[in-house]
């Protein structure tokens, strides 16, 4: 499921617990189903006996199999402060309104000797005035022995009859063509882990105390909150102490889970040790693949409140303070700067101070934001200038991809210098990329590398150019890609001594010509506003045009038009 | 004066005298600013007047303890607590002869504690840090810096000589030990301001942006400040009064994030599980974490204790009802007759 929600999911149902796997008979009663139009049929027993995740240990294989929420919860964690829930919606500041909303419920702790934090994940719906015990589920459960993610739906098979679905592994996730993903959990789940659209700080759309705390939720005037977050009235899911947790906490979460999932993945590609402890890797297109696409997003913000959200009480009309777009928008920031140590990637966008200082040439003052949104005639749907609750809210390298090349140099896979000639070409467009896609095709299918000892640091000594640097140089030389292309660019990149100093000279330049076009005053910061704002929008669209990227997009007025 | 409690719950301020002297601290502040003009904050002998059948509302504003203003490495906010350690928690790493991280050490003790236990005696202060940490002996150089003898001292002067050699003080500082927050912006003061300040309705500000329009008393780009300046500005457009629920401070919550211990997964925040890796203690205003080889954070070594920090949820625990259901003297806008009915 993404943590929004995605009616393709699924869930399951099952059995027992701790020894239970020699037990598969209501096991065998569950039924696949990958697509939401599928005839369901029952699993083989070989294929149940390849399900080892929590949820159908804990839950489906248990006979009678709980059906209702409180009993699906109780069968994965007893221990009611154990579990957590997480509410989201793009309407989630209207105190009223039929509009569902959507809870991500997980878990903490080891329940029968099985982990189940981070490990277990449901999504269910809720409204304002109740929250249904009986219900739809999309579920999704790490198998740790196999290293996939399965995914389950509760659904409504018959009247009022609830049933569970097998609805896949995430094994294969990410080469399913587009016609096998439709429909499926894997329209959203990319590469067939958790989402978390809106991951990192301020978490738009997510309750959060850090950030954006929601009245109906929590406020301390019991009449302000929804009578099902009514203390005393309410449901559990959010008025139990310690039970309702914040954007903040299920960031956390997820980076663990998509962690997990990541160094699992690319267990798969690697053969065992050759000689002088060379390592294969198989598939390498595949593998390499975050380096060079955009296989997911996730959704950024500024910190500042845009004050145009029709969904939101009270609102001014125009940002409190200066607003400063974020710097994975100018360029993938957390890979340049997280991984490969571009420190001096942190003053794009005048994030360094994780402020926004007015006199900064980054800093767009509130009436030139309200006024620029209402040029460009951005809404959600009403009249401009409208906006995302915080302000501009554009899609970003996902944490996926930036994980797995992380892990990948982590592990000397590919070496710093080589991800970094590739980020460097086309660094000023950080997500949807053409140029740099253009370069899968130079990867050869396979190669070896020498792993690095855990703890290694994977830039001293350089092991630049590596054997996959001079492979790729050598299909780039007889490829004799056009000058300006990105294979010819690449080429020069590749082919000098430090990469890694070159990235940071473009990075710098762009810093600089960004601050020459926004520098307050001058006459091309308007059309340069303007510009970025186009970006942004641009993007914005492209991920509501495009597959698989529009699966995410649930709701008409997630992204500003 | 309201009798505010130990925070510790330890015992240890009335076992040497000092609970008096430590309420008397906690007083200043509550009084500061439970007499600030038209702010929601209010002194907690108002929730002892409550008209009938009011009930208070507790709430625990959390955060994580990575001090995300720090743009540098994990290892350099390891090694320079005071200049980034800045979120209301600090931490103490421990390596062994390798450079492998063993342990860990939280704290969100305010140094008002000890000060407490300073202004009573010389050997009063000895004794809370023997009981801190075992096996201690500081001697008075080491807690007081260079000057008289300050067993022959005043009181005030010995504490505040405690507090001003906190920053070179080994038993806080290391290599020796490690007491209680000592960065410049992990105060008592700081929090009281921060509270009482963004109880002031700003109607024309958003309540997300209060925390940046109340002259220095929030940090804006903190994880911690403007998570709870924006609840108290919420609080106080509800027409509600607020205060820091006794004992006032800053609790470590619990550790975020799997982990494992030898390939075993642990409930690390579950004593009778987490075979005493992590240990909470000061009615958890200390967490210590040992880091055996073995163990892992989301399935990877722990190199620096930013790592922990980052899965660290600390909070703060404010008590707030309708002006309303307060007595007069308590209600926001009522600020002078605070200060009629309460020294």
């Amino acid at each position: 499921m993404t943590m929004r929600a995605s009616a393709k999911c699924v869930v399951l149902t099952f059995l027992l617990a701790a020894g239970l796997m020699a037990r598969p008979a209501a096991g065998q009663e569950l039924t696949i189903k990958l697509r939401d139009n599928d005839q369901p049929r029952p699993m083989t027993a070989a294929e149940l006996s390849q399900l080892r995740d929590p949820l159908f240990r804990l839950v489906i294989q248990r006979n009678p199999r709980p059906l209702n929420l409180s009993q699906i919860e109780e069968a994965i964690q007893p221990v009611a402060s154990s579990r957590k829930t997480f509410v989201v919606s793009e309407r989630i500041h209207e105190q009223g309104g039929q509009e569902g909303l959507r809870a991500v419920l997980a878990f903490t702790g080891i329940n029968q000797g099985i982990d189940v934090g981070s490990a277990i994940f449901l999504s269910v719906f809720f409204s304002r005035s109740s929250f249904p015990d009986l219900q739809a589920v999309e579920a999704l459960a790490w198998d740790s022995d196999n290293g996939v993610y399965n995914y389950y739906k509760l659904e409504r098979v018959h009247g009022s009859r609830f049933t569970w679905h097998f609805r896949g592994s995430s094994r294969g996730a990410d080469v399913l063509a587009p016609a096998a993903r439709a429909d499926s959990c894997f329209a959203c789940h990319t590469n067939g882990a958790p989402v978390m659209k809106e991951l990192f700080f301020p978490w738009n759309n997510w309750h959060s105390d850090v950030s954006n705390s929601v009245a109906g939720l929590v406020s301390f005037d019991q009449s302000l909150r929804w009578p099902v977050a009514r203390a005393g009235s309410g449901d559990a899911h959010l008025t139990d102490a310690g039970r309702l947790l914040g954007g903040d906490q299920l960031e956390l979460m997820i980076i663990s889970a998509i962690e997990r999932f990541n160094k699992a993945r690319l267990q798969t590609f690697k053969a065992p040790p050759g000689a002088g402890g060379q390592v294969a890797i198989s598939d390498s297109r595949r593998l390499l693949r975050p380096l060079f696409e955009t296989t997911e997003v996730n959704l950024i913000s500024t910190r500042r409140q845009s004050e145009m959200n029709p969904f939101s009480p009270n609102q001014q009309g125009r940002p409190g303070g200066s607003v400063c777009p974020p710097h994975s928008f100018f360029l993938n920031a957390g890979l340049l700067i997280d991984t490969l140590k571009i420190e001096e990637a942190r003053a794009i966008g005048a994030a360094s101070t994780f402020q926004c200082p007015d006199n900064h040439p980054f800093a767009i003052k509130p009436d030139e934001y309200r006024d620029l949104l209402g040029r460009a005639g951005q809404n959600l749907g009403g009249n401009a200038p409208q906006d995302a609750h915080f302000a501009w809210f554009v899609p970003e390298p996902s944490f996926i991809d930036n994980n797995m090349v992380a892990l990948l140099i982590k592990e000397g896979v590919i070496t710093p210098e080589f991800a970094a000639a590739v980020l460097t070409v086309d660094l000023r467009t950080p997500v949807f990329s053409g140029g740099r896609a253009s370069l899968l095709t130079f990867l050869p299918n396979s190669f070896s590398h020498v792993p690095l000892q855990q703890g290694a640091d994977p830039f001293t000594p350089s092991r630049h150019p590596d054997a996959l640097t001079r492979e790729v140089i050598a299909r780039l030389e007889a490829a004799n890609p056009p000058a300006g292309s990105p294979a010819a660019e690449a080429l020069v990149l590749l082919r000098q001594d430090k990469p890694l100093d070159e990235l940071r000279r473009r990075v710098v330049r762009y810093r600089g010509d960004l601050e020459s076009r926004l520098a307050p005053g001058s006459q091309s910061r308007s059309s340069e506003l303007d510009r970025l704002h186009g970006l942004a929008r641009a993007r914005r669209a492209h991920v509501r045009n495009t597959a698989p990227f529009n699966s995410l997009v649930e709701s008409e007025v997630l992204l500003p038009r | 004066m309201f009798p505010y409690s130990d925070p510790t719950g330890e015992g240890a301020l009335q076992n040497a005298g000092a609970l008096q002297i430590y309420r008397e601290l906690l007083h200043n502040q509550y009084h500061r600013f439970g007499t600030l003009g038209n702010s929601a904050f209010t002194l907690l002998e108002a929730f002892e007047e409550l008209n009938p059948g009011a009930a208070p509302v507790e709430q625990t504003v959390e955060w994580r303890g990575f001090p995300i203003t720090a743009q540098t490495t994990r290892q350099a906010i390891d090694n320079d607590r005071l200049r980034f350690q800045d979120e209301y928690v600090e931490w103490r790493p421990e390596r062994d002869g390798q450079g492998r991280l063993v342990r860990v050490t939280f704290t969100t003790d305010f140094p008002e504690y000890f000060q407490a236990f300073a202004q009573i005696g010389v050997d009063a202060l000895k004794a809370e840090i023997r009981r801190v940490i075992p096996g201690a002996d500081p001697t008075d150089a080491e807690l007081y810096g260079a000057g008289p003898n300050p067993g022959n001292q005043s009181g005030p002067t010995r504490a505040q000589r405690f507090l001003a050699n906190l920053a070179n003080n080994p038993w806080n500082m290391g290599p020796k030990g490690f007491l209680c927050l000592t960065q410049r912006f992990n105060t008592l003061g700081a929090l009281f301001n921060l509270v009482g300040e963004c109880g002031i309705v700003q109607q024309n500000v958003p309540a997300s942006d209060v925390c940046s329009n109340v002259g220095g008393a929030c940090g804006p780009g903190r994880n911690s400040d403007p998570a709870i300046c924006r609840r108290v500005q919420e609080v106080a457009r509800a027409n509600f009064a607020c205060s820091l629920k006794d004992p006032a401070g800053v609790v470590i919550r619990r550790l975020a994030g799997n982990w494992a211990l030898n390939g075993q997964a642990i409930d690390i925040n579950n004593p009778t599980n987490n075979q005493g890796l992590w240990t909470l203690s000061r009615n958890g205003r200390r967490g210590v974490l040992n880091i055996p080889n073995g163990l892992r954070l989301n399935s990877s070594r722990i190199a620096t204790g930013a790592e922990v920090a980052d899965n660290l949820f600390v909070g703060v625990d404010v008590v707030a009802v309708a002006n309303a259901a307060l007595p007069q003297w308590a209600r926001t806008g009522s600020e002078q007759q605070v200060r009629g009915v309460v020294a």
